[in-house]
């Protein structure tokens, strides 16, 4: 079936299997940023936002993304270079799998929770799985983003 | 579970023609429907029947099915054991998609929300049965092929809602709802058999007595004695934590 889009800002016209999950389509699509951990709702590797709300892609179907706006890193990639330079400096990153959805996810909580504590970070990336880190280093460089640049 | 075809009605009526026409699943999230096997030939998606919406009416509160975890999480005029029942589901972007309707519809003896809404006495309404208690519908088959449209229940006073996990976003090795309406009820979920109600309190019982016709049983994730073991620490902490208690 032909779907129109419209992700990062710009409109597609595309066709997709009925049941094609967003994850598939922003694949397809070039939007590489998008990762498969889990395919099971359990990891947030494949995270973005439709309508100013994170969602797993893997789970959500594109034809629900119809008339929204969907968001990927590749559409915040200022900030996301921002958040990525913290990451970068406490060490956070090994294999790099988790980061375009823990990007994601710290965008969104950004934009949804005013001054977060370490327990409202700690909650709210909780859906947010890294094999490799060890979650102390990214909270440390999520805090120290955050306080630079709470006020953007 | 793969489908050949969605189709996303705008009316109830709408949804109830499609059903009469194939095969069918319905859809709320769709997140325990992917976990699924299978090939169906028609889902019919919610989420264009503009059931997300929560009512605070005078002595209850409606809920619309297709509302979200995360919203019921964010809200402020529910009693505090719907946000801690919802509080440790996956994470924010699991909430952002699982619905009230799916968590209840799929009668799953793991959920959270669902041990919750057992100690409120919430009722269901379906399209075409119309209402039925909670608990009623857990255990019976008497509703089939029908669209839940609403959860309400009434406010009461005090509620606490504790589960047991592994890890902060794993299913319950057991969970517990305590709330204190015209009655007080105790609902323990996650046993894990799905959740039973505590009836006929004596108030001057402690956690043990309280507990001791619940069956606990064994699987993957725990002993049933340790199970009850860790119920009746929850039970006799929110006990202690409840002042209603007298
Ligand atoms: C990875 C993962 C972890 C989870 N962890 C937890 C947890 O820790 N605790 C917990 O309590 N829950 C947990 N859940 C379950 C989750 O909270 C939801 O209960 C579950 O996803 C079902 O909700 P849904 O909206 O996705 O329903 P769906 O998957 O869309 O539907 C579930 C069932 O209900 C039917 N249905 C849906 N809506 C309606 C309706 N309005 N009328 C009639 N039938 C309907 C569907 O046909 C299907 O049979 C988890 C789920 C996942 C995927
Ligand atoms: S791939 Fe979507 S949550 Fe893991
Ligand atoms: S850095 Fe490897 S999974 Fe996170």
């Amino acid at each position: 079936m032909e779907v129109k889009l419209k992700i990062n800002g710009r409109e597609y016209n595309h066709s997709i299997k009925p049941d094609e999950y967003l994850l598939d389509t922003l694949r397809d699509l070039g939007i590489k940023s998008v990762k498969r951990g889990c395919d099971t709702t359990s990891c947030g590797s494949c995270s973005v936002i439709v309508d100013g709300k994170l969602v797993p892609s893997c789970s959500f179907y594109t034809i629900r993304a119809q008339e929204k706006d969907v968001t990927t890193v590749e559409g915040i990639y200022e900030e996301a270079d921002k958040i990525a330079e913290y990451i970068t400096a406490e060490g956070v990153e090994q294999c790099g799998f988790c980061s375009p959805g823990l990007v994601m996810a710290v965008y969104s909580m950004k934009e949804e929770l005013e001054n977060p504590t370490l327990e409202d970070i700690k909650h709210y990336l909780a859906g947010n799985i890294c094999r490799c880190s060890g979650y102390e280093g990214q909270h440390r460089a999520i805090l120290k983003y955050l306080e630079v640049h709470h006020e953007c | 579970m793969r489908f050949k075809e969605i189709v996303q009605p705008t009316t109830l009526d709408q949804v109830v023609s499609e059903m009469n026409n194939s095969k069918y699943t319905i859809i709320g999230g769709g997140l325990f429907l992917k976990l699924q096997k299978g090939y169906v030939n028609k889902g019919i998606d919610l989420s264009k029947l503009n059931l997300d919406y929560i009512r605070d009416e005078e002595d209850r509160i409606r809920i619309g099915a297709m509302t979200t975890l995360r919203e019921l999480e964010k809200s402020s005029l529910f009693p505090d054991c719907i946000g801690q029942s919802v509080l440790q589901v996956g994470g924010v972007g699991l909430r952002n998609l699982a619905t009230i309707g799916g968590s209840v519809s799929g009668k799953y003896s793991f959920s959270d929300i669902g041990t919750a809404l057992i100690a409120l006495d919430a009722r269901l309404r379906f399209h075409l049965y119309g209402e039925i208690p909670m608990i009623e519908y857990l255990n019976s088959n008497t509703v089939k092929n029908d669209i839940l449209v609403e959860v309400s229940f009434s406010k009461v006073g005090f509620s606490s809602f504790k589960a047991f996990k592994h890890n902060y976003t794993d299913f319950a090795l057991v969970n517990i709802c305590v709330t204190s309406g015209d009655k007080i009820r105790i609902a323990v979920g996650a046993r894990p058999g799905k959740a039973v109600l505590i009836k006929d309190i004596n108030t001057k019982h402690n956690a043990q007595e309280l507990l001791r016709d619940v069956e606990f049983s064994n699987d993957f994730r725990g002993t049933g004695a340790y199970r009850r073991s860790v119920a009746e620490t929850m039970l006799s902490d929110i006990l202690k934590e409840g002042l209603f208690w007298k």
